[in-house]
């Protein structure tokens, strides 16, 4: 688990770095996610952040910098649950402040970070067990309602990933794979040459879809043996999804709860000892109603949106413990579109630029390389989430509007008249060639 | 010069416990308009605030989120860290939560700030560099005082004595013009503002002439009473003064309707108290200096930030003077120490009716139309629409803040806060009365003009906003451009006063 500590905070770390790169346009009211469009969106979901009290990049930066100490703190293992408890905290917060830019791995994070605060994450190789001056116990293993929660909120990323996957793409068809390799938003150039050979991925498809089924329940095995294979079977399908795949934080979290499954003989212990026991009291029964909470959550995503059995109030609630997830991400439909967005700037000389694509002469080609248009994957999953939101979304004019200034800012004497966001859509056809692109119109700026 | 500065522990202990206290009484006040003022269900969601009534360097812990119930979380633990100060518990981390959460309620909805709530503020503020929880506070009970004597003598106090004196130098300064010299007739315009007057007042504006000697003893007092206060020291002298200003305030708060002023008034100058109101004769002279035992470092940190707050509030009082009262604008607006002033809110402009009082009188009704075509005054619990009202103008509002929020709308607030104040009355009657609908609300503004202004106009209404049902519901989205509201229109500008 110390490992599992240190592991999340590297990836706490790293994502609050790319994050603080960001910072401006991302959190600050010079960006294209401005607290006023946020709350102009008037989303109820929202929980209470305190990236919320004010707008200026500094603060926003402050509170990012003060975030990347408390993960420093967590790497090194300082005042452990403390340190886990602010951090989960801040990083709620800060997810609250633009919710567009999260995708599943977010979630998963935040919701091994609260079991974490639970978890005695801190009890070897920290700062911590040094000051307590006894050497770790190794050989140490515990049963509580946070270990309890962990494991099961490993296990429902697989096994719903799976259920999710009851779809003709992933089962008759076995197309999954290769439409999702031709999603040029996130496929790397990795992916480009696999995408000819889609015999071989439909195999594969269906492999996939039985590991994942598999995992979700051999992960909740006791004896070791069988644990530490699926584990690291589970972690060779992650690494290749990172390989292929450009999904952000989604690579490498699905590893760290991973890591905290491990069982203790890996690292030497002699795994004989009794596990310690703790599940009475309030808090362990509170703990585990979250556990269920995480469960039911997950079975009413099945419902792809349409209300199951949930009630409102619950749904109101779970956010607070990130249990509102939702693990259908590649699950079916959907999985054919491809496409590319692009920013046309009309300037002052009459002629159209590409503001997204390094203020070239606009043109209606596609980019060679999708993924690699985005500065970062947060970006893609923004943009991707606009065409999503109503067309008078107050998300879609702020970002036509931040591009107008970006535009104005680079080309103080070539100003925009008219910026339109656009993306092109294309539809991958198994077999034969894509369809033609099919442009809408996500956003415009007059000037 | 170090000893007309002195203060006494015990002064500023009690000066903690009644400034503790007001804060309890002014946030259990607010707390009953939680929903309206701070929450996104009111009249000043926080889109709404931030889109045009926003300075950028302001911070605001209220504007995390914009459910009444997580605001009530809030002022639940803003209500605990001002017992906290009136107990002096943890004071030096309480002082510091109160005034940094009292700043965030402050930025969450400015309109319904007046000068109490401001002042309030500045002396949380100076409380920061106060050893105010030396005696009589579950600290005290705990360790050793750091000071031997009572009599304290350190840079806090000295700003704090320098920030009282200029609220009364700064208004004594503005004062002088003719009505409260050569005319004396301030006083009697004060008591024709029918929003504030009580009936004591109403009595005592029946003998001109007396206001008149009474006009001129206030102006008199507002110049000696600070001067006294700062260079009497500790002694008779500054008792002298705060007995006399205590008791302007408290005429102030028999004859208008203030609320919290005259105590928040009242409670800035107890701080000051000599030592001779504790012990019948005085012991020991010399002053203990606080800062030997405290750490270099705390020591140069609060030293360097109470000298730069000392500079900066004599500064600003003096750039507003030379401005003849206008906050600076353009770059220097802009220049980070006016910035970083803003953002700890201590801006302050200490006019207190002057030069002249308000000529122009706002009494305010709210009338709304509804379906079966009957006329009713939202503001009257639904009662018949009709200016002639019957009781005192004063009692209209529900308290202090009500008050300041609707001359807001009247005169600062602008269109777009007026609408959704309009839009939130309807739907609060609509919820009340699910039987009848309101089709139109329009809030009016009956205008009375001073006496004694030259031309003056007799009593007229005024609309200030108006606004038609939109066709859905009066819940329904919050139009950035309503169709079927009009502009506020001001149809009689505020008459210049001289």
């Amino acid at each position: 688990m110390a490992v599992a500590r240190m592991a999340m905070a590297c990836v706490l770390l790293s994502d609050l770095l790319i994050r603080l790169s960001f910072c401006r346009e991302f959190y600050s009211d010079d960006g294209f996610c401005s607290r006023l469009v946020l709350l102009r969106a008037q989303t109820s979901y929202l929980l209470p952040s305190l990236h919320l009290a004010n707008d200026l990049e500094t603060y926003q930066s402050l509170l990012l910098i003060i975030q990347l100490c408390l993960a420093g703190a967590l790497l090194l293992g300082y005042r452990t649950r403390t340190v886990s408890a602010l951090s989960w905290l801040l990083l709620l917060s800060l997810h609250q402040r633009n919710p567009l830019l999260l995708n599943s791995g977010d979630t998963l994070m935040a919701a091994l970070l609260f079991w974490g605060i639970f978890l005695p994450w801190g009890a070897v190789w920290s700062v911590d067990s040094k000051a307590r001056s006894g050497e770790g116990h190794l050989d140490e293993t515990v049963l509580s309602a946070a270990t309890i929660g962990w494991s099961l909120q490993m296990a429902c990323l697989y096994l719903f990933a799976a259920l999710h996957k009851l779809h003709p793409y992933w089962l008759s068809e076995g197309s999954a794979i290769y439409y999702a390799l031709n999603i040029g938003h996130h496929s790397t150039a990795w992916a480009v040459p696999l995408t000819d050979h889609p015999e071989a991925l439909a195999v594969l498809t269906r492999v996939v879809w039985l590991m994942e089924l598999c995992l979700g329940l051999a992960i909740l095995l006791p004896t070791p043996r069988p644990r530490i294979l699926a584990i690291s079977t589970a972690a060779i399908l992650h690494l290749t999804f990172g390989l292929f795949l450009e999904i952000g934080v989604f690579r490498y979290v699905p590893l760290v709860g991973l890591l905290a499954l491990v069982p203790g003989r890996f690292f030497g212990a002699d795994g004989r000892s009794q596990p310690r026991i703790h599940l009475g009291g309030p808090l362990a029964m509170a703990l585990l109603s979250v556990c269920l909470l995480t469960c039911a959550v997950n079975l009413e995503s099945l419902g792809k949106g349409r209300k199951v059995f949930l009630p409102d109030l619950v749904l109101r609630i779970a956010p607070v413990f990130s249990s509102l997830q939702y693990f259908g991400v590649f699950a079916g439909p959907g999985l054919e579109e491809d496409g590319w967005f692009t920013v046309q700037v009309q300037a002052q000389d009459g002629r159209d630029y590409d503001a997204w694509r390094g203020d070239r002469a606009w043109s209606a080609e596609r980019p060679p390389l999708v993924s690699a248009t985005y500065p970062d994957d947060r970006w893609r999953k923004y943009m991707m989430n606009l065409p999503t939101l109503p067309v008078d979304s107050p998300f879609r004019q702020g970002f036509a509007e931040w591009a107008a200034r970006q535009w104005n800012r680079r080309h103080p004497e070539n100003r925009a008249v008219l910026v339109r966001v656009w993306q092109a859509r294309v539809e991958t056809r198994l077999p034969g060639p894509s369809s033609s692109a099919e442009w809408s119109l996500i956003a415009e700026a007059k000037l | 010069m170090t000893r007309i500065l002195d203060l006494d522990l015990r002064s500023l202990a009690l000066f903690r416990i009644c400034l503790g206290a007001l804060l309890l009484v002014d946030l259990l006040d607010r707390a009953r308009d939680l929903t309206e003022f701070y929450s996104d269900v009111g009249v000043l969601p926080r889109f709404l605030l931030t889109s045009q009534y926003w300075n950028d360097v302001w911070w605001s812990l209220h504007l995390s989120s914009g459910f009444p119930v997580e605001v009530s979380l809030l002022f639940v633990v803003h209500i605990a860290f001002a017992a906290a100060l009136v107990l002096g518990w943890q004071t030096r981390w309480s002082t510091f939560a109160a005034y940094l959460l009292t700043l965030s309620l402050h930025n969450r909805n400015p309109f319904v700030l007046d000068s109490a709530d401001r002042l309030l503020l500045i002396l949380l503020f100076w409380g920061n560099f106060l050893p105010w929880g030396e005696v009589w506070s579950l600290d005290s009970r705990r360790g050793q005082r750091l000071s031997p004597s009572y009599r304290i003598n350190c840079l806090g106090g000295t700003g704090y004595l320098l920030q009282v004196c200029q609220v009364y130098l700064m208004a004594a300064v503005w004062k002088v013009h003719p009505v409260w010299i050569t005319e004396r007739t301030a006083l009697f315009r004060t008591y024709e503002l029918h929003q504030f007057t009580k009936p004591l007042g109403y009595w005592l504006a029946g003998f001109p002439e007396f206001l008149k000697w009474l006009t001129l003893a206030t102006f008199v007092l507002e110049w000696i009473a600070p001067v006294l206060l700062l260079f009497s020291g500790n002694s008779r002298g500054r008792l002298v003064a705060i007995i006399s200003l205590a008791i302007l305030h408290i005429g102030i708060g028999l004859t208008m309707d203030l609320e919290l002023f005259p105590l928040v008034s009242i409670v800035s100058l107890v701080g000051c108290l000599p030592s001779l109101v504790w012990e019948r004769r005085a012991s020991g002279t010399e002053s203990g200096d606080l800062s030997t035992s405290l750490a270099w470092t705390t020591r140069a940190i609060t030293g360097a930030l109470a000298s730069l707050a000392i500079l900066g509030t004599l500064a600003w009082n003096l750039v507003m003077l030379s401005g003849s009262g206008v906050p600076p604008s353009g770059r220097l607006a802009q220049s980070w120490p006016i910035r970083l002033f803003s953002a700890l809110r201590l801006v302050q402009f200490w006019d207190l009716f002057s030069p002249v009082p308000r000529v122009v009188d706002s009494r305010y009704f709210l009338e709304a139309r509804l379906q079966d075509g009957r006329r009713i005054d939202l503001r009257r619990e639904g009662r018949d629409f009709s200016f002639q009202q019957s009781s005192p103008a004063y009692l209209d509002f529900k308290n202090q803040h009500e008050r300041n929020y609707l001359n807001s709308l009247e005169w600062s607030a602008g269109r777009a806060i007026s609408m959704r104040y309009l839009r939130r009355q309807a739907v609060k009657w609509e919820e009340a009365h699910p039987d009848q609908k309101v089709i139109l609300v329009r809030l009016w503004s009956l205008r009375t003009e001073s006496s004694l202004l030259p031309g003056r106009q007799p009593t007229h209404e005024v609309e200030v906003a108006w606004a038609v049902s939109p066709k859905s519901d009066w819940r329904g989205p919050f139009p950035v451009s309503d169709p079927h509201a009009r502009a506020v229109v001001l149809r009689a500008p505020l008459p210049e006063s001289y």
